[in-house]
């Protein structure tokens, strides 16, 4: 995924914003898709906040988690 | 071609080549700046104060924490907009403070002058009106740096919406609702964090977060 230019809540926000907007606009998102290189350092972090935020829209939904 | 015809470089153009290393630019913010600094630390005080308070000394005090903070990355400038407004604000709250700290030393070592002629020596910035002002320039500076998304959550906050509500209008989830107001509320305190009496001020709001 390319990084553009950072705002003043930092990368993380940034992909986080990047994967919402695609959320809230219906397109089908597949997590990885939004993913760092495994090796950034921000790798766990996205994954781990990208999962919750993932899990809250499921849950909500009722749609299943498997 | 002659320098007039130059164009002057932004404030956004200053700060960026200023955080990398130049201190020309630095010297050119200073210069922009300066004069107008002056003339408000003048403005704001009254005669008595002004014997007491030096108005370089003000504005030499917001140029260290500008530049301090600038340096640590602090301050954002969009496009064609001016510092002016930050300065300002730095530049109210060290004059009340300095004007508070020199109130405070007169009462005790002189009881001569009245408690109204004292209050008086510090004009418009002896009330809660100012600091709520500077409050808000503080937030809408902030907002400018935050995306459309960001903002409209934090506006809603401000506004008394629920994060329910917002993550609903938003269409963002609770969580991004919840980490956004969060990271907010921690930016808008360093930002404060030279302003002692600003920290009393209302903060965003807290939710059910």
């Amino acid at each position: 995924m390319s990084r553009g230019h950072e705002s003043i809540f930092g990368e993380l926000e940034d992909i986080i914003e990047t994967f919402e907007e695609a959320r809230a606009t219906g397109q089908t998102v597949h997590i990885s898709d939004f993913l760092p290189d495994r090796h950034d350092p921000l790798f766990l972090d996205v994954l781990q906040e990208l999962v919750r935020i993932e899990l809250e829209y499921r849950f909500r939904s009722g749609t299943s988690v498997a | 071609m002659p320098n007039s015809l130059i164009p002057e470089p932004s404030d956004r153009s200053l700060l960026r080549r200023f955080r990398a290393g130049e201190q020309e630019a630095a010297t050119r913010l200073y210069l922009r700046y300066a004069q107008r600094l002056h003339g408000l630390a003048i403005a704001q005080t009254g005669s008595d104060l002004q014997t007491r308070m030096d108005p370089d000394d003000i504005v030499q005090s917001v140029f260290r924490t500008f530049f301090r903070r600038a340096q640590e990355g602090h301050y954002q400038v969009p496009d064609g907009e001016e510092l002016w407004k930050l300065f300002l604000v730095i530049g109210l709250n060290k004059i009340r403070d300095a004007a508070a700290y020199h109130r405070a030393s007169k009462r005790d070592v002189s009881r001569t002058t009245s408690l109204d002629a004292d209050q008086s020596s510090i004009q418009p910035v002896a009330n809660d009106e100012v600091a709520e002002n500077s409050l808000r320039m503080v937030i809408e500076e902030l907002l400018t740096s935050l995306s459309e998304s960001q903002k409209d959550i934090v506006i809603l906050r401000l506004e008394g919406a629920q994060v329910e509500e917002i993550a609903a209008q938003t269409k963002r989830s609770h969580r991004t609702v919840e980490r956004t107001l969060q990271k907010f509320r921690e930016l808008l305190r360093l930002q404060i964090d030279d302003v002692p009496h600003l920290s009393k001020a209302p903060d965003v709001p807290k939710g059910s977060e």
